[in-house]
């Protein structure tokens, strides 16, 4: 555990020491607050609730275009450089190198997330919203925002460039996004299986709406820890490829 | 005998159960079916086959990876077996689904399972062994491997299907989104406080419900202000005779009574659907107290002279349409009053009718005749209680005004800093928000609110004290337009060399003396008619400033307060504010976060910096 800390401190301290980490930070902050001002606040008076709604929901794409961009650089990096095989020769686990590396993006991202929060509370000034409201959105953001960052890991994990690991986790992220579209024209039990796979639209939307189940909770831990597995599996296989 | 590995074996498995799958799952019943599962069958049948011969022909490291397959195999078919078991295919006839339904049901749990601990590892096996395929040995090491990291991943599947369906079947929620019983608000509590009778409030409801809950949390908070108010829980179906005799047929029902008088108010049993009105709940409690605590009194609304009438008014070739005022209808439901209207026909020429609690002239078009003004001037003096909204663009009221020390400027308002955005227009202008407000009791509710509730005037004119004011009248200003609000004489909405600013007065009150004993006048003069009307802006303190308004000229100003209410309300927000936050959302918080990185990069750069040879302290 302290080495997969050690490398999750060494991973963070490189996106916050360079000033490229602070500018995805300040970007996806921009594209948060001109979609909260155009779509959320913007147009007609809505109610409290629904302009938080529709906050949390454009925070949501901003998180999954984020989480991509994140992660596609943990493991492809270390390939395209070339110093993957050092990592390997360390005395640390694959396990630990990938779980160290996730928890390091994940912390990022949760700092760029909890960095919006400013927006809900500047509704809380003039209209009625309760913490929990937004306690649970920011649950539901972070949720999302660490599966579809372990999906990307596996995508990184996969991949020998960041270029083909962004594409490659665009396209799993792509595909479990539309996996309630799959549910749609199947039938049971395969719709059931297909609309409890889909990565936001059974799941995040409770979320969106301030209320908490634990299958949605359950469902985004099982779906990051599936994905750090199977990238876990992938590193493996170098040594049997 | 040496046998070289051939992945054709697992193709032929793979497309055989594909086959049966696409034979399942795809093509439903019929011929199609009946093929593509019958084809499936055979090929997986015949990989089995083909898989064992291979066994028997290898030796060696050869022959265990030939049994490591073989086992893989076998697994999928159990696992296919399990589905025909499970499934309407059975070729003996009997479905397991209806002779043993848990048995089908774990049947059709389990064989995916073991088609994913089948395929997972047969695919890596393959790719490992294919990576090895010119190599001169067999590495079962590398095989090993391949095979547990397959079992492990299909595992993993497993466990994350089967978590996940338990955590579906045993799911637990909490809704976290705005939801709170409204709490007796300062109106109902000074309405309590104000009793001169014993009411008694009885809550028909069952026992351990969540909405007798809430419901008796707040009678509980309510009945601490006055020993007259008595709260009762009853049952319905336990005391029959009783609900019957307040006309009570099932539980639901919270019942106001005094004497023999009954106000019932029905709120349903389920939380969920109870939501709403529980939100709302304060405001439902003080309609019902006060139709049984108070005298029902009467509001006419003068008519026949283009007011603003209770339903809306479509427009026409002549006029523009004009909403209508059945909120201000509404709230003075609240208040027990009753609104009717007054108009020639109903003697307005004459005299105001003597049940008349308030006369409203609301948003007129056209002046009234000299003997309808004098009737509302006699009427005046004799104590009465008038409302006047007026309009920039209707009449001047001179011959009644003018008695009162007042006079209407017939110029319009507007504000270019602190305005209403709705239209997004330059005519928003003229929607004015103030909470200059004073302490006088005709707005004491918003003067204890703050500046948490701005009013809204939509198109006002001000209203000017004439010096020296006539003998027995008293003035007061209670509300104020915001100090730069000009008057916009050639109406285009920008401040011009001559169009002062000022805090223009809005609303004024006025006590005139009555004559020969009479008990003071009361009037309330406005300089806007959209103030109260059903198209004004929700969410502002505009429904205060109507309600303290009423009970102000029904002499009842000591009941004025708020009242609670936990509903959720539309969010306006002016230029100013949309200014406020879409700079600080789109440009101030980012720039933060660039200044945050340059002063930490920055930092760590100069820590790194080389020192000057020769330099340093000694």
């Amino acid at each position: 555990m302290m080495r997969t800390l050690l490398i999750a401190r060494r991973e963070l301290a490189a996106y916050l020491r360079t000033f490229q980490g602070y500018i995805i930070i300040a970007v996806v902050l921009a594209v948060d607050g001109l979609l909260f001002n155009a779509y959320a606040l913007g147009g007609v008076s809505k109610r409290s609730s629904e302009v938080l709604s529709l906050f949390f929901f454009f925070s949501s794409g901003t998180t999954l275009v984020a989480s991509v961009f994140i992660s596609m650089r943990l493991l492809a990096e270390e390939r395209q450089a070339g110093t993957l095989p050092l990592l390997y020769s360390s005395p640390v686990k694959d396990h630990e190198i990938v779980l160290g590396k996730f928890l390091s993006a994940l912390a990022f991202l949760s700092l760029m997330t909890l960095a919006t929060v400013f927006m809900p509370l500047l509704v809380m000034v003039h209209g009625k919203l309760s913490v929990g409201h937004i306690a649970a959105g920011y649950l539901g953001l972070l949720l999302l925002g660490s599966a579809s960052l372990a999906i990307g890991t596996f995508g990184s994990a996969l991949a020998r460039n960041q270029v083909l690991a962004a594409v490659l986790s665009g396209c799993m992220l792509v595909a479990l996004l539309t996996c309630w579209l799959l549910a749609r024209i199947t039938e049971q039990p395969l719709s059931d299986v297909f609309g409890a796979l889909a990565l936001w639209n059974q799941h995040f939307q409770p979320f969106q709406a301030g209320v908490v189940h634990v299958r949605d909770v359950v469902y985004y831990l099982l779906v990051t820890y599936v994905a750090l597995f199977a990238a876990t599996r992938v590193l493996e296989a170098r040594r049997w490829r | 005998m040496s046998l070289r590995p051939s992945p054709w074996v697992s193709v032929l498995y793979v497309v055989g159960l594909v086959s049966v799958f696409l034979g399942e799952r795809v093509a439903g019943a019929g011929t199609e079916r009946l093929v593509l599962s019958g084809l499936g069958l055979a090929l997986v049948l015949l990989a089995v086959a083909w898989r064992v011969s291979r066994t028997v022909r290898a030796s060696g490291d050869g022959r265990r990876l030939e049994r490591w397959l073989l086992g893989l195999f076998l697994l999928g078919g159990l696992g296919l077996a399990l589905y025909v078991l499970s499934s309407d295919v059975a070729p003996w006839g009997v479905s397991l689904k209806k002779q043993a339904p848990r048995l089908a049901v774990v049947l059709a749990a389990l064989f995916p399972a073991l088609l994913a601990a089948t395929l997972l590892p047969l695919v890596l096996v393959e790719l490992a062994v294919a990576a090895m395929a010119r190599g001169p040995v067999l590495e079962m090491g590398r095989v090993r491997a391949a095979l547990h990291s397959g079992l492990g991943l299909a595992f993993a599947l497993v466990f994350a299907f089967s978590t996940m369906y338990v955590a579906t079947q045993a799911d637990v929620s909490w809704d976290l989104a705005y939801f709170r019983t409204a709490r007796p608000g300062e109106a109902t509590r000074k309405l309590a406080r104000g009793l001169n009778a014993p009411v008694e409030v009885t809550l028909f409801f069952p026992p351990a419900n969540d909405v007798r809950q809430a419901l008796e949390q707040y009678f509980r908070e309510l009945s601490r202000e006055s020993g007259l108010l008595k709260v009762e829980v009853l049952d319905q179906a336990v005391e029959p005779a009783r609900a019957k005799a307040m006309g009570v047929g099932e539980n639901g029902s919270v019942v106001f009574s005094r004497g023999q008088r009954h106000e019932r108010l029905k709120v349903p049993l389920e939380l969920e659907r109870a939501r709403g009105q529980l939100q709302r709940l304060d405001e439902d409690v003080y309609r019902r107290l006060r139709v049984v605590a108070r005298p029902r009194r009467v509001l006419y609304l003068t008519v026949g002279h283009g007011e603003r009438g209770l339903m809306p008014q479509s427009a026409t070739a002549l006029e523009k349409a004009r909403p209508g005022l059945s909120q201000l209808e509404e709230w003075l439901r609240v208040l027990n009053v009753e609104v009717r209207t007054l108009g020639v026909a109903e003697g307005l020429e004459t005299e105001v009718p003597r049940d008349a609690a308030v006369v409203a002239v609301m948003g007129p078009e056209r002046d009234f005749t000299p003997e309808e003004l004098a009737a509302l001037r006699r009427y005046v003096e004799h104590g009465g209680r008038l409302w006047l909204a007026l309009e920039p663009d209707g009449p001047g009221f001179e011959p009644l005004l003018e008695p009162l020390g007042l006079k209407l400027l017939r110029t319009p308002l507007a504000n270019d800093q602190r305005y209403l955005r709705i239209s997004h227009q330059q005519n928003d202008r003229g929607n004015l928000v103030t909470a200059s407000v004073s302490s006088h009791a005709s707005v004491g509710t918003l003067a204890s609110l703050g500046s948490e509730a701005s009013i809204v005037f939509p198109g006002a004119a001000a209203l000017e004290s004439v010096e020296p004011l006539p003998k027995g009248v008293k003035h007061a200003v209670s509300v104020r337009a915001s100090a730069e609000t000009f008057q916009d004489a050639n109406h285009d909405f920008i401040p011009n060399e001559g169009e002062s600013r000022r805090a223009w007065p809005l609303v004024v009150a006025v006590e005139k003396a009555g004559v020969s004993g009479a008990s003071p006048a009361r009037v309330v003069a406005m300089g806007d008619s959209d103030v109260m009307t059903d198209g004004g802006p929700r969410g502002y303190g505009n429904p205060y400033l109507l309600m303290d308004t009423v009970l102000w000229l029904l002499g009842e100003e000591a009941l004025a307060g708020e009242v609670s209410n936990e509903e959720d309300v539309p969010l306006q927000h002016t230029r100013q504010k949309d200014v406020v936050w879409f700079y600080s959302a789109v440009f101030l918080a980012p720039a933060m976060v660039l200044g945050a990185g340059f002063l930490v990069t920055r930092r760590r750069g100069r820590r790194r910096a080389p020192r000057a040879p020769g330099g340093g302290a000694s």
